[in-house]
């Protein structure tokens, strides 16, 4: 009767401390409803893949050899072998997004470039802490406040912090509205803030919209040639949604995939949140370096905003920088907030929504250019 | 100086070049194209 209580005997104190960090998943996906879709699978996977000898694992057992667990075939052929499923995420995001007003008033495209920045300024301190190339860079993109770019970029450098890495980017996208007001305020007055932009979009034809993802995949593809897969799902996705013709294909995408592929996603990335590999001093460092990541980017962007403004005779107010993360719409829908909240009159969504999806674009071409980059060095 | 370190900073300047590019050549390619299709107007 000894294989009864084999379980409870093999219990870690790490193992068990996992279980403590499923369950404060879990309920921040329920009770704050905190990203719930993607952490209330993280947070039960993490339960899951936990418990001593878990059958979701891969395991040699007595007299059968060799087993095969669930959770780890997921990791190995939906993640590991081609990235499918963060990779077919885009195409429901891309379906998702309406570039409308960032084409309306394309210069916004410059905030999401400038936004970024706290992708590098973050890989600079990790590597400043003692972290590899590899590993710094996979931590940095956490700041491109994109789930999907971070585990990605992270696989393909092959990290040995996917499961810190997605825990923190998607946390941190849930807490936009509490870190990005923070960072905002650390960087403008009251008088910034205040700033009223008029909004007067350019009319956008039915060949712009059609034309854009095309031209974007090859400019991206040409430029920076590992985005590409990231890139071009992304329009991929959003060319279904803009062609008027794949309706049917469109709504399939925005809903039924990204859910199917939510749902997997969530519980497959618990495959690298093993206590052994999880509770570690790094885990602590990789969450305070995340949440740099967040405080850089939007103090970056809002400082390009402000730098702009020196050579502009209508001036932008700086929140808009800010919006340029990926972190969609929330970041946008922050800065409609903290307009309003100076000036009851002060209406920046759109501004916002249009560097919002600049972020979108400019973190997937981030997340190419590193794997890019390191992949040389 | 930290050989990471020194490849993190080459990460940053040649990361920010390489995107602004990227971005500035579709930001030119957007306003050509709502140029050229400014009579096509949804």
């Amino acid at each position: 009767m000894e294989f009864l209580i084999e379980g409870i005997t093999s219990i870690t104190w790490q193992q068990i401390l996992m279980w403590i960090i499923g369950g404060v998943l879990i309920y921040l996906a329920i009770a704050k409803n905190m990203e719930p879709s993607l952490l209330l699978p993280m947070g039960f996977g993490a339960i899951l893949v936990n418990i001593p000898m878990s059958g979701v694992l891969n395991q040699t057992l007595e007299g059968m050899g060799e087993v095969s667990g669930i959770i780890d075939w997921l990791f190995s052929v939906g993640i590991e072998a081609s990235e499918m499923m963060p990779l077919l995420l885009f195409i429901g995001i891309g379906a998702m997004i309406d570039f409308g007003p960032l084409l309306s008033n394309p210069r916004l495209l410059l905030f999401g470039a400038a936004a970024q920045f706290g992708i590098f300024a973050t890989v600079t301190v990790a590597a400043l802490l003692g972290f590899n190339i590899q590993d710094a860079a996979s931590i940095g993109i956490i700041g491109a406040a994109d789930g999907p770019t971070s585990i990605l970029v992270s696989l393909v450098l092959k990290s040995n912090y996917i499961g810190p890495i997605a825990v923190a980017a998607y946390s941190y996208m849930a807490l936009v509205p509490i870190i990005q007001p923070f960072a905002i305020k650390f960087c403008t007055t009251k008088k910034d803030r205040k700033i009223k932009m008029k909004y007067n979009p350019k009319s956008v034809s039915r060949t712009t919209r059609l034309l854009f993802p095309i031209i974007v995949t090859i400019i991206a593809g040409l430029v920076a040639p590992a985005s590409i897969s990231l890139v071009g799902f992304l329009m991929f996705g959003n060319l279904i949604r803009e062609c008027g013709v794949l309706n049917s294909l469109s709504e399939t995408a925005q809903k039924d995939l990204v859910n199917l592929i939510t749902l997997l996603l969530g519980i497959t990335i618990s495959a690298s949140m093993r206590a052994e590999q999880f509770v570690t001093f790094e885990t602590l460092l990789i969450m305070g370096l995340g949440l740099l990541a967040f405080v850089f980017d939007s103090i970056a962007g809002v400082l390009f905003a402000k730098f702009l403004n020196l050579f502009l005779k209508e001036k932008i107010n700086p929140m808009i920088g800010a919006a340029g993360i990926s972190a969609f719409p929330m970041s946008a829908r922050v800065i409609q907030k903290m307009g309003l909240e100076e000036d009851s009159q002060n209406h920046l969504l759109m501004h916002a929504v249009g560097a919002n999806v600049s972020g979108q674009i400019a973190s997937v071409i981030a997340g190419g250019v590193i794997i890019g980059i390191v992949g040389l060095m | 100086m930290n050989a990471n370190v020194i490849k993190s900073l080459k990460l940053m300047g040649m990361g920010m070049a390489a995107i602004f590019l990227v971005i500035i050549v579709i930001y030119a390619a957007v306003i050509i194209m709502l140029r050229v299709t400014s009579d096509d107007k949804k």
